[in-house]
């Protein structure tokens, strides 16, 4: 097959949990770029409408739809109105992720409420979505973990910038189970045809001006590559593994965080 | 365009192998000018000649090139860079062997094939890296033999077991993808490995004509969760990748293509 074709996503359906949001939305659009018809799902749908319009205008295909990761009737819900109006979902991309926090929340708190969402949430999204798969026998689910699922923070990162270091380590756990996770889906769906990947991304340096210039400088000095990622950084990745360029490929973790964990 | 490699050259050695000839293809295919190096001079110029007589738009060549040989190396760099005004990307998809058991190895057989497989890898990226200004893209191939060991159940005798200067080797690469990724990324030359599960060359007359290789077919079938081995073409798309734009933030990575044999 000619590459390009290999990475193709024409008359793909790709549902992106979070698809709102900073990640989510550039892996919406590389998807999008690629051929696909994107659904940018969250609980907001109205945030979901505006980045569908946005995504419209530049003439890509992308639609908002509704989503509670932790209602599995929601997940449903989302599944089966993608079913009707577009023939089915080709490609999960579980992108969405709770880091609850707030003086009102104990840890304990932010731990049970995280589990619901990014544990358990995680789980009833891709078991929804899969059972779909199954009966059409072809199907890809990407998870977005991060490098922070494969090393620890490093504390002395934050100092004099104003930012405390997380406590809890509940987004340690979640991503790290994320990873090991997607091993598992893979060994379990591979009869199905079912591929699932993961994407391990580096911090994200947003707009200019989300972090401050002391972070920026104690951040990029643990980078090899010397800098955040950018918007367009998970593009290719995403669309690699959504595509057929990747079909021997189940079970990885592909880390794009500039050589952050390689040293 | 996305994964698109116009203007860009690549050195692509062992690029008319099994694995290689796929790469060199796709990456002309995305417009990139492909150096086809091999040790086999007649298989580097008919490789040459299927890439250039089915994608005539970039420019191709050939050269003879012995990663064994450190001037061979030295030479065949730089005259590509003379000819095509330096490398954009250099893939390497050489790996030697001594088909021998533990038992009968001797430890001097390191000596001829990890000068290929460690020595030979080092000296082509340090002369690539040479010539790639502004940055560039190396990709090594490694093996899933240099992350797991090989289940000696699946090589029935009279068949040895792959052998243990092949996977220390490819295990070495892998290392050696971190170590230059970091060495080199302040000169913007990123170095990322692939790593192929089993991709047997089943178009092979020994394969399709003897039961006994059928057989070992289907015992590397039933270590793989997709249930099957790899096609020659699919390591390509991921060097496409690496080799791009679409892959400049990834560094010192090692993807693996091997149908999930390596996360059970």
């Amino acid at each position: 097959m000619n590459v390009m074709k290999l990475f193709s996503l024409e008359n793909k359906v790709a549902v992106v949990t979070g698809g709102a949001g900073k990640y989510g939305a550039c892996i919406a659009e590389g998807l999008a770029e690629a051929g696909a018809k994107v659904v940018i799902a969250s609980r907001n749908l109205d945030n979901c409408r505006e980045k569908a319009q946005e995504f419209k205008s530049a003439g890509l295909d992308a639609v908002a739809g509704r989503v509670d990761i932790a209602d599995e009737n929601s997940l449903i819900q989302l599944r089966e109105t993608i079913k009707k109006e577009h023939g089915g979902t080709d490609i999960l991309i579980n992108n969405a992720v709770a880091r609850p926090g707030g003086d009102d929340m104990s840890d304990t708190e932010m731990w049970a409420k995280a589990m619901r969402i990014n544990a358990v949430g995680l789980y009833t999204c891709t078991r929804v979505f899969a059972e779909e798969m199954e009966d059409r026998n072809a199907g890809n689910i990407v998870n977005i973990s991060s490098m922070y699922g494969m090393v620890a923070q490093y504390p002395p990162m934050y100092e004099g910038t104003g930012l405390a270091p997380s406590k809890t380590g509940i987004y340690a756990f979640h991503k790290a189970g994320m990873i090991n996770f997607t091993r598992f889906l893979a060994a379990t769906y591979a009869p199905a045809n079912i591929r699932v990947n993961c994407i391990s991304p580096g911090g994200f340096h947003g707009k200019e001006g989300t972090h401050s210039e002391k972070f920026l400088e104690n951040y990029n000095r643990r980078v090899p590559l010397g800098r955040m990622a950018y918007e367009d950084d998970i593009k290719g990745a995403v669309v690699y593994l959504a595509s057929e360029a990747s079909a021997y490929v189940t079970g990885h973790n592909l880390v794009v965080d500039g050589g952050y964990t390689i040293w | 365009m996305m994964f698109d490699l116009t203007d860009k050259t690549a050195l692509v050695c062992g690029g008319a192998g099994h694995l290689g000839l796929p790469v060199s293809m796709k990456l002309a295919e995305q417009g990139a000018n492909v150096v086809i190096a091999d040790c086999n001079e007649e298989a580097a110029r008919q490789g040459r000649e299927k890439v250039s007589s089915e994608i005539p738009e970039p420019q191709t060549s050939w050269y003879k090139m012995d990663v064994a040989d450190e001037a061979s190396i030295v030479d065949t760099v730089g005259e590509v860079a003379g000819q095509f005004g330096g490398i954009d990307i250099m893939v390497n998809l050489a790996a030697a062997a001594t088909p021998k058991t533990v038992e009968e190895f001797e430890p001097e057989d390191f000596g001829k094939t990890l000068n290929v497989n460690i020595a030979g890898f080092f000296t082509l990226a340090r002369e690539s890296a040479g010539y790639m200004e502004g940055g560039g893209s190396i990709i090594l191939y490694s093996s899933m033999y240099g992350r797991v060991a090989p289940d000696p159940r699946i090589y029935e005798p009279p068949m040895k077991p792959n052998p243990i200067d092949y996977g220390v080797g490819k295990a070495g690469i892998d290392q050696m993808v971190r170590y230059l990724a970091v060495h080199w990324a302040p000169e913007n030359i990123r170095v990322n490995g692939i790593c192929p599960g089993p991709f047997p060359n089943v178009n092979k007359p020994a394969y399709k004509k003897d039961p006994g290789m059928q057989a070992f077919i289907k015992r590397l079938e039933d270590k793989v969760p997709m249930g099957r081995v790899g096609g020659r073409e699919e390591t390509a798309g991921a060097v496409v990748f690496f080799a791009s734009e679409e892959a400049s933030f990834i560094t010192g990575q090692v993807l693996a293509i091997d149908g999930g044999w390596t996360c059970w």
